[in-house]
């Protein structure tokens, strides 16, 4: 496949992707922000133990709210 | 037959809200920022929900001071940090708009959305895009170009708003940050 086609390929599959999320009722993608939300944290708090930049203070706040 | 979706405790958040409009601690409200974006568009990752709202008595001073509000939720057990009031496991970020014309708009001509069986006043697509044109930082860029891509805003409107809010010269020196030309 010509990388013209691939790249073809890729932005019609981002575009049915993205029309999907676009689609999904208000409680869905409140559902999916959550989803978001921890897999982000995870990430943060990987960098953090790795010795990276620490967990950002808005997060930290976040996290207290949500897990308490 | 209707998906079940886990509980995201925002319907709670919603008669939170709703309670203290009929308490008479805020008047009107509109939920705005990427919240609202989410709501209109595609989920995007966010730690809070930003409530824009009108307190119900005009306050004489010039600061404005949101102790009704934290002691509203005080009442109900909630705590907060700074900016923040965390209802319900949400962090919501209380912005008094009367000082802006746009965001005064804003809120004024809300649509209302039902969430988990609650109504909740969200701020329209094309007010979205002028507020976050007016705060001009990357996100707010990014946001709007998101808007763009997904050919979803109401040009007319949008033009309309941002003429009304001397922003459309700002929109043609900036557009090209989110449009593809």
């Amino acid at each position: 496949m010509s990388s013209e086609r691939q790249i073809a390929d890729l932005t019609k599959r981002k575009n049915i992707s993205r029309s999907y999320l676009r689609s999904l009722s208000p409680e869905a993608k409140i559902a999916q922000l959550i989803n978001l939300q921890e897999q982000y944290y995870e990430m943060l708090s990987i960098r953090e133990t790795n010795g990276g930049r620490p967990i950002p203070t808005k997060w930290k706040k976040w996290h207290v709210a949500r897990h308490g | 037959m209707k998906k079940q979706i886990p509980s995201t405790k925002i319907g709670e958040v919603l008669s939170v809200l709703n309670e203290m409009r009929q308490a008479g601690i805020v008047d009107k409200y509109a939920i705005g920022g990427a919240f609202a974006s989410i709501l209109h568009n595609e989920p995007i990752s966010t730690i809070d929900l930003d409530v824009f709202f009108f307190f119900e008595e005009k306050q004489s001073s010039l600061v404005f001071s949101l102790d009704s509000i934290y002691e509203f939720v005080k009442v109900y057990g909630f705590s907060f940090d700074h900016e923040f009031i965390n209802i319900h496991g949400w962090l919501v970020q209380f912005i008094e708009a009367s000082h802006s014309n746009l965001w005064s708009e804003a809120i004024e001509k809300a649509i209302v959305l039902v969430i988990d069986d609650r109504n909740a006043f969200v701020i329209d697509k094309e007010h979205l895009i002028a507020m976050w044109l007016f705060a001009g930082r990357a996100k707010d860029y990014q946001k709007i170009a998101m808007f763009v891509d997904a050919n979803i805003l109401d040009n007319e409107k949008l033009t309309n708003i941002l003429e009304r809010h001397d922003l459309l010269l700002t929109w043609e020196s900036e557009k090209w940050r989110f449009m593809n030309e």
